[in-house]
């Protein structure tokens, strides 16, 4: 449940700041480019997350298989 | 294989395409219409597919053909960004955003990964794993980038009469805004009404402003057009500091704070302004009074403003096929993909195709119609890009459309406020052309060259100085009366909001009120925003 509302307050904290990124593109398109590099960010850091968290369970699942 | 990687479906390569068209969305919306998402959704993540499926079919590898699709459009989509955040970076003197360096970099990168992905043995279950989970993090961040402006543009502080509401602001539902503007009689006393001629040029500064900020004396050409019988007003200023508020507050002949009350302060939704069929902009009373005259119209596509797209127009001209860059976020899209500068150049291409083809043609299309007519041109210059030289000559602009610097040709001595000068003076050589032109005809002629606003160099647009507001709002004003009597009713520091109201009083015997000059700011990505500044020019 804690993590639940962890990844939820994450999320809004990463929009919220996200927000901080929109720039001026007077009467242009804005490109986004400082929110693409924001996203970016946020991807690869959930993405090593994820990759700790994989390899975390298969470290968990050969130590119980040993512990067995 | 554990629980988490048993799930992995390879969804990534799908929504790394769709990345790019919602993060730049989320940047712009309102300006860019929702419905505009379609086409590069089709575009871009349908050729994904496709690939995945035709790599898939080669290598016998599901997980190696997503990843390799994946790479190629991290690569192809971020290129551009990369090279705009990179603009400016130096390391002892070397300037690692060039081209030069970028492109090698990229290519090596895109071959070494493919490489890899096929010569591992591994399955990558992990790896699509991972790379799912980002995928679907960059979509959310995108997304909850739109929930928050949605949100934000939908409340108002200060509007007596708008509520909120977040599906209006996406997909608006036309509001009828014709109590706002009152019928007026005219009435045609002259034998052969006069031809109006109306050239807006885009950003061009008033004499004063062009030697204070450009270093560059205009006298030359004013004095010929005051040689003329042009009025050229010394003290004029626009309404509003961007081109669609300014526009389409002189094309009404009213301020348009209403909109403020009626869409919201904070509403990006251009729709109000410039949708098709009843936007205020192509829909304004200024050609809806002539058309009530017998007047024909005529525009040009110029990219500017939407003339291309005017209901009430007998005759477009310098038209074009239509293309894929039509699409606004297509377009942009594409100048930050790897393909970027061809892009651009293509782009200039057709500008400098269309704003030639509108300076050759403004002055002949009277010919068209036994009727008297309303010529309506919006020209892009002097305002960048920079793709004029001084006698029309082609330019490669050092300043790409999305960028404001560009290492490339900065070294090369590539100076903004001079090439903004070089489109200026280009400018007054067309004028001055088009001007002997019209003349010489027998047909009496009211001409009118306006600018929209000043320039903005080094402007603060969130919180302007006085100085911001002082440069930005001088504007270039000449009109020509044909009749010396009237050219007496012109004044020195006339404001835009009151041009075709003097027009309309001195030619066609209405008896508009002329309006108390006042000056707004705001800027463009909330265009129903108005701070005054009037006090601001008035100290000045």
């Amino acid at each position: 449940m804690r993590t639940k509302y962890g990844f939820t307050f994450f999320l809004a904290s990463v929009f919220i700041f996200s927000q901080f990124f929109i720039s001026n593109a007077y009467a242009y398109i804005d490109p986004g480019s400082m929110s693409v590099a924001f996203a970016l960010i946020v991807g690869v850091l959930v993405g090593a997350g994820m990759t700790i968290k994989l390899y975390w369970i298969k470290l968990k699942n050969k130590l119980s298989r040993k512990t067995d | 294989m554990n629980e988490l990687e048993k799930k992995s479906k390879r969804i990534h390569p799908f929504l790394v395409a769709f990345f790019p068209i919602l993060i730049i969305y989320s940047q712009n919306v309102g300006r860019i219409e929702i419905e505009e998402l379609v086409l590069p959704t089709i575009v871009i993540v349908g050729p994904a597919i496709g690939l995945y499926y035709f790599l898939k079919s080669i290598l016998k590898n599901e997980n190696k053909s997503a990843i390799i699709v994946t790479l190629i459009l991290v690569i192809l989509f971020s290129y551009g960004h990369i090279y705009y955040l990179l603009n400016d970076v130096m390391i002892d003197e070397f300037d690692i955003g060039r081209n030069r360096y970028l492109i090698p970099v990229f290519g090596l990168s895109l071959g070494i990964g493919i490489f890899f992905t096929i010569k591992i043995k591994t399955a990558l279950d992990n790896t699509t794993t991972i790379l799912n989970v980002i995928s679907v993090t960059l979509i959310l961040v995108a997304a909850g980038n739109i929930g928050l402006v949605l949100t934000d543009t939908t409340s108002c502080e200060n509007c007596a009469t708008y509520e909120g509401n977040i599906a209006q602001e996406l997909f608006y539902d036309r509001i009828d805004f014709s109590s706002y503007f009152e019928p007026h009689e005219f009435s045609l006393s002259e034998e052969k009404p006069p031809d109006v001629y109306y050239l807006i040029v885009d950003e061009y500064g008033r004499n004063d402003a062009l030697l204070e900020y450009n270093n560059f004396d205009n006298s030359e050409f004013t004095n010929f057009l005051t040689q003329k019988g042009f009025h050229v007003a010394k003290n004029s200023f626009s309404n509003y500091p961007t081109s669609m508020q300014s526009i389409t507050s002189t094309m009404n002949m009213r301020y348009i704070n209403f909109l403020s009350d009626e869409v919201g302060e904070k509403a990006r939704n251009y729709k109000p302004l410039n949708e098709k069929t009843y936007g205020l902009l192509p829909n304004n009373q200024v050609i809806k009074n002539f058309k009530d005259m017998g007047y024909k119209m005529i525009n040009f596509n110029t990219f500017l403003t939407h003339q291309h797209e005017l209901p009430l127009a007998d005759l477009g001209l310098c038209n074009r096929g239509a293309n894929l860059l039509d699409n606004k976020l297509f377009d942009t899209i594409s100048r930050t993909t790897i393909f970027g500068y061809f892009v651009e150049r293509l782009w200039e291409d057709e500008m400098r195709k269309s704003t030639m083809c509108a300076f050759e043609e403004f002055s002949s299309v009277e010919e068209n119609f036994e009727e008297p007519v309303f010529v309506w041109v919006h020209i892009a210059i002097p305002h960048a890009p920079y793709i004029f030289g001084p006698n029309g000559e082609p330019i490669t602009p050092g300043t790409p459309l999305l960028l404001t610097a560009n290492p490339e040709h900065r070294v090369s001595g590539w100076d903004e406020k001079q090439q903004y000068i070089q489109q200026v003076q280009f400018s007054n050589k067309m004028m001055k052309k088009i001007v002997n032109e019209i003349l010489s005809k027998e047909k009496p002629a009211i001409i009118i060259f306006q600018s929209d606003h000043g320039t903005a160099w080094d402007v603060n647009w969130f919180e302007p100085s006085k100085d911001d507001v002082w440069e930005r709002l001088r504007i270039f004003n000449a009109i020509y009366f044909p009749d010396e009597e009237k050219r007496k009713m012109l004044e020195d520091d006339r404001t835009s909001v009151n041009t075709f109201r003097i027009v309309f009083n001195s030619y066609f015997g209405s008896n508009y009120e002329m309006l108390e000059d006042k000056m707004y700011w705001g800027w463009s990505k909330k265009p129903y925003y108005f701070e005054e500044v009037t006090s601001y020019l008035l100290e000045k």
